[in-house]
């Protein structure tokens, strides 16, 4: 925009501009570091000689309190001013207070006051009435004081009980036409005997004159000793500019009062405007002894003036500068601007067509050079118009005949490019059908997918309930004989146990010893063999009843070293004896029953948590490959546990990180195949080794094999050989696609009436970021 | 006296709170470190020199009994740091190290014995406990008290948490004084004001001013027993002013109902707030600089605006004095009004003989600032 404004201005402008540009900004920055650094250096010695005044005025008035303080000390120490004292209140408290004062004690009294410069000097007797005052009958209504007057009474009442000098606040009272305040300190004697209190009136023409000493405050500046009587903020003196106890008051409420936070106790300095409604720059603090303020102030405009003055100054240098720059624009822009005028003025006649235009000028520089230039041109131009008219009309001809031409080759692809558009519209609509399609048929997949493997968790439910129902008959039948042996026997025990001797019955306790630890593996056709043994030993050394001790202790599972038990052979309780460690190992057998029929319970219990196992963080987990096979095969001990042999050949390999419940999927995918192919007879070997970087992992059955024409369609969704119903033919296709998931690889060898090996190379480190496609 | 240094270190806690609250201090939160001085004068001297050179605090707000102060004083000197003492106590002493936000004598002693002299009668018999508080405060009220024409008829003493004071009691009962100044510290008090009642003393028949009981340590005394007893102090919970009221509403919330407010709490209290405004004006934590501003600080206290001299660093404080009430709340029966300038050395003596004066106490104690016990007995 501005660039746009100046360059449609005349040259004389636009040097303006430049000059300007150039001088402004240097200008600018050179008056505000000159401003910024003389009103931080002004404004500091302004604060600092105000910080002077104010400290000097506030030591003066803090060392006139203070040397009241010690005058009125000084006096009530010296003896004849005590022994006046002394007389006065003796007298007072035997006569009427009607009597007239002796004169000669009163011009005592009168000259302790001039001498010590204080203004009305009062006596208290101890019993707290004022008996004495150099001013009475003269202004002050003493009878107020006496009866009404708070602050007077505090003041004796202070100063009688904490025997120390103490000053009242500034209060009016009659007969003075200005606030007043008063010092009080108890009168001893010299044995410190208690006489009374000394009032002295502070006198204020003192006050006033420390307080209008204006030295270093300017034309404007003053010191002012606030206090707050009756509610209202009234000054103590007369100030520089109104006459005494004007109220001292902001005309701006919002911000806090300097004069408040004083009489709060605080000291501080900065901004207000005070009564005549200017701003003044301020310092205050507290006195405590009179509970007063002083502020020691001086207005903004005169303590502010020499930055004022500063600021004309520079505005004026401003300004100067500004005209000069402006003068040298113009001049500078007339010694251009001439001679450029007049090629301007040639040249736009020139331009109307006047060919015969020519310049004729004084310089010899480069403006020179451009009228001779510009002359030159003008020839040229004049020379060059002729052929140009000629040329014209040749081109005139031909631009008509290639006008028509792209006319109709313009009609033309017009045509192609509205067939182009319909077309592409088709396209696009046909994309859109086929992409709502392909979501259905993902939904549906997932679905099947889902569906598949329920289907095959269903046919496994059937085998595990009988897998699991074999030990808990097994455990009910224990059980129920537990409880019947233990009944029959346990309340004959005690009894039993009284009867046999020491030897009988450490042997009984080997024998249930040995009993507890039978090797169930023994087959019933060696317990025959065994029981026939031992029966044949017994009878030979004539044993009574062979037959069934020896059935006995074979079905405990005692074979070897009989003769141990010779005492118990020939004992008198043979029989019971016999008969009990018989019934109480049939007790610890039926325990070892439940044991191990728990046991393969919860190994079938804890193969279908493996396998029904999920990572639900939906990411990789390590996760030992063997397992994830052996979980599987247990599931299916089931069905295999009859006529297929396993030959398992695993070598060590760490957990990989994997989708260990995708991986089950894929060993039960393929060990459920297996088995189909070989009609559940058989052998199935598998192995798990690790080749370089990756877990090699195969299958081998021994089934009917895949026939070559459709081993290429095996992996396809939907291909199954098996009948309609029973495979929905999504098996292998899931099972490529969680190998692919893992950056695996499967493939197969088959032959048919041999049998089909499976193998599957996973790698072992490997981070994939694919997300799991069941989940 | 564990239970009320507790209170006191509740109160400088709570005024660190709402200092904390309002956003800090120089931008930062002030972290209080309490350690416990464990009524062990040489644990009160290594803990603060602990807190000095180690922890590098910025201030230390404590101290309970003169004594600990007296010990931990040369510290505070030889490292030049800063301690604000909250307690009432006997004056002659002025440290640049301390700031004494406590009554010095004048705000305390010397006007409650005046007034005493005024309105209870002319002779006295003052009880105290053997260190340096109660000594150098029954030395100014006897020197008071001589002056003013009254009488001092019975001067005794036990040991720092003694338990036998039958003996004091007889002597009273035999010198038939008009007012027993108190200045016992501690669980002392229990037994004395237990035995002066057994004895058949009234407060009717000779008032006691009491100056080390607050409102605080009335609760672990039976109340019964003192009603219409005298105690003297800057501050009382009774004290009816806005300010007093939100003072005690926040520290009860703070504290529970049950807990009180009384003047060792209010000094602890002001205490923290001084300090804040000297290290506001300083624009540092750094100790020097903020004692270099601590002249002239003040603050608008539960018990009326207090000032720090100039002069002595005491603080200009309200004297009150009070009557003990059946609720365990004082009715307040004189008030100075407004704040009076602090004087920490009283004029009956000059300064050499006061110093010399504790010179012959600490002596006397064998280098201490209390009578340990191993004297035979409290010594008159």
């Amino acid at each position: 925009m501005i660039f746009k404004f100046i360059h449609s201005q005349p040259i004389s402008i636009q040097l303006l501009f430049m000059f300007l540009a150039i001088e402004f900004p240097a200008e600018i920055v050179l008056v505000y570091v000159s401003y910024y650094n003389a009103e931080n250096i002004l404004s500091k010695e302004l604060n600092d000689k105000l910080q002077t005044t104010y400290e000097r005025q506030s030591r003066q008035i803090t060392d006139y309190f203070d040397n009241q303080i010690n005058h009125i000390n000084i006096l009530v120490q010296i003896p004849d001013f005590i022994r006046l004292s002394r007389e006065t209140i003796q007298d007072r408290t035997i006569a009427s207070d009607q009597k007239p004062f002796d004169p000669i004690i009163k011009q005592s009294f009168i000259q302790y006051q001039e001498s010590f410069k204080l203004a009305n000097l009062m006596i208290v007797s101890s019993d707290r009435r004022i008996v004495f005052s150099t001013d009475f009958g003269m202004n002050i209504d003493f009878s107020q004081i006496n009866s009404e007057n708070d602050e007077i009474r505090q003041l004796i009442d202070r100063s009688s009980i904490m025997l120390q000098t103490e000053f009242s606040d500034f209060i009016f009272i009659k007969g003075r036409n200005y606030p007043t305040a008063f010092v009080a300190t108890p009168i001893q004697e010299e044995s410190g005997r208690f006489l009374g209190i000394l009032i002295a009136e502070i006198n204020n023409a003192s006050i006033t004159s420390i307080v209008n000493d204006y030295t270093g405050l300017g034309q404007t500046g003053e010191s002012i000793i606030l206090s707050q009587i009756e509610g209202k903020i009234v000054s103590t003196t007369s100030t520089r500019f109104r006459s005494l106890s004007e109220d001292e008051f902001s005309l701006d409420a919002s911000k806090p009062l300097p004069v408040d936070e004083a009489l709060q106790g605080r000291f501080g300095s900065g901004f207000y405007t005070d009564y005549r409604g200017r701003e003044v720059f301020a310092y205050w603090n507290y006195i405590p002894a009179l509970r007063s303020a002083l502020i020691v102030k001086v207005d903004k405009s005169e303590a502010f003036a020499s930055i004022q003055n500063l600021r004309y100054i520079l505005l004026l240098i401003v300004l100067a500068t500004l005209g000069i720059v402006v003068l040298a624009a113009f001049s500078a822009a007339n010694l251009f601007s001439d001679p450029i005028q007049k090629l301007t003025l040639a040249a736009r006649r020139l331009s109307e067509g006047n060919l015969d235009e020519r310049i004729i000028l004084p310089q010899r520089n480069e403006i020179g050079l451009l009228k001779d230039t510009f002359n030159q041109m003008a020839e040229n131009l004049q020379k060059s118009q002729k052929e140009l008219q000629n040329y014209n009309i040749i081109l005139e001809q031909k631009v008509k005949e290639r006008t028509h031409e792209l006319q109709k080759a313009y009609n033309e692809i017009t045509l192609i490019n509205q067939e182009v558009v319909l077309q592409k519209n088709n396209l696009e609509s046909a994309n859109v059908q086929l992409n709502n399609t392909l979501e259905e048929l993902q939904s549906t997949q997932s679905h099947l997918v889902e569906s598949e493997k329920m289907a095959m968790l269903g046919q496994l439910v059937a085998g595990i309930a009988h897998e699991i129902n074999t030990p808990m008959g097994a455990i009910r039948s224990s059980v129920s004989n537990i409880i019947i042996n233990l009944d029959s026997i346990i309340h004959q025990l005690p009894e039993f146990f009284s009867r046999l001797n020491a030897t009988e019955k450490e042997l009984f306790l080997q024998l249930m010893e040995i009993a507890s630890q039978k090797d169930m593996s023994i087959s019933a056709r060696e317990e025959r063999k065994y029981r026939r043994e031992l029966q044949n030993q017994l009878e030979e050394t004539g044993i009574s009843n062979a037959m069934d001790i020896a059935e006995k202790l074979v079905e405990m599972g005692i074979y070897e070293n009989m003769e141990n038990y010779n005492a118990l052979y020939v004992s008198s309780l043979q029989k019971e004896i016999f008969h009990k460690a018989h019934t109480l190992s049939g007790i610890i057998r039926s325990a070892n029953t439940i044991n191990l029929a728990s046991d393969k319970a919860s190994k079938i219990v804890f193969a279908l948590k493996n396998y029904a196992r999920k990572s639900y963080s939906g990411e990789m987990e390590e996760h030992s490959i063997t397992q994830g096979i052996d979980t599987v095969l247990t599931i299916y001990h089931n069905m295999m546990k009859h006529s297929v042999e396993i030959f398992k050949d695993f070598e060590f390999v760490e957990p990989i990180l994997c989708y260990s419940d995708e991986l089950n999927q894929v060993w039960t995918n393929i060990i459920h195949n297996a088995l189909q192919a070989m009609e559940y007879k058989g052998v199935i070997e598998i192995s798990v080794k690790k080749v370089e970087e990756k877990v090699l992992i195969s299958f081998k059955d021994s089934g009917k094999g895949i026939p070559q024409q459709i081993q290429g369609e095996i992996f396809k969704p939907f291909f199954t050989t098996k009948p309609m119903g029973e495979g929905s033919g999504l098996g292998l296709d899931i099972v490529k696609k969680i190998i692919d998931k893992h950056q695996g690889k499967i493939y197969f060898k088959s032959e048919v009436s041999i049998g089909t090996t499976f193998f599957i190379e996973l790698p072992i480190v490997s981070q994939m970021n694919t997300t799991p496609i069941m989940s | 006296m564990a239970i009320s240094e507790k209170a006191v270190v509740n109160a400088t806690l709570m005024a660190i709170e709402e200092i904390n609250q309002k956003g800090g201090l120089l931008g930062k939160k002030i972290v209080p470190i309490v350690v416990d001085g464990k009524s062990d004068l040489d644990v009160f001297a290594k803990e603060a020199e602990r807190l000095i050179t180690q922890e590098k605090v910025s201030v230390i707000f404590g101290c309970w009994t003169s004594a600990s102060r007296k010990t931990v004083k040369p510290i505070f000197e030889k490292q030049n740091h800063l301690l604000f003492y909250p307690i009432q106590y006997e004056g002659l002493e002025s440290s640049p190290n301390i700031v004494y936000t406590g009554a010095a004598p004048n705000q305390q002693i010397i006007p409650a014995t005046k007034w005493a002299l005024d309105n209870l009668g002319k002779k006295f018999f003052i009880v105290g406990s053997d260190y340096v508080f109660p000594r150098v405060a029954s030395a100014i009220m006897s020197d008071l008290i001589k002056q003013l024409g009254g009488e001092v008829v019975g001067d005794e003493y036990v040991l720092l948490g003694a338990k036998e004071v039958k003996h004091i009691i007889d002597k009273i009962k035999i010198a038939k004084p008009d007012v027993i100044l108190n200045n016992i510290n501690g669980d002392t008090n229990i037994e004395f004001f237990r035995q002066l009642r057994l004895s058949g003393i009234s407060h009717q028949q000779i008032p006691t001013i009491s100056f080390s009981i607050a409102e605080d340590e009335l609760r672990s005394l039976e109340v019964s027993q003192m009603v219409g007893d005298y105690t003297a102090w800057n501050y009382f919970q009774s004290i009816d002013s806005e300010n007093n009221r939100a003072f005690v509403a926040n520290y009860k919330r703070k504290y529970g109902t049950q807990s009180v407010t009384d003047d060792p709490i209010e000094a602890g209290y002001i205490s923290v707030y001084l300090w804040s405004k000297a290290v506001q004006k300083a624009g540092t934590f750094d100790v020097t600089k903020v004692r270099k501003n601590l002249a002239n600080q003040s603050f608008i206290a539960p018990g009326g605006l207090v000032y720090i001299d100039e002069t002595n660093q005491h603080i200009w404080k309200t004297v009150r004095i009070g009557q003990f009430k059946a609720d365990g709340q004082v009715e307040i029966v004189w008030s100075s009004i407004k704040p009076v300038k602090p004087l920490p050395y009283p004029k009956s003596r000059k300064k050499e003989e006061w110093d010399k004066f504790l010179v012959t106490l600490y002596d006397r104690w064998n280098g201490n600032w209390a009578n340990s016990g191993e004297l035979n007995t409290p010594t008159k």
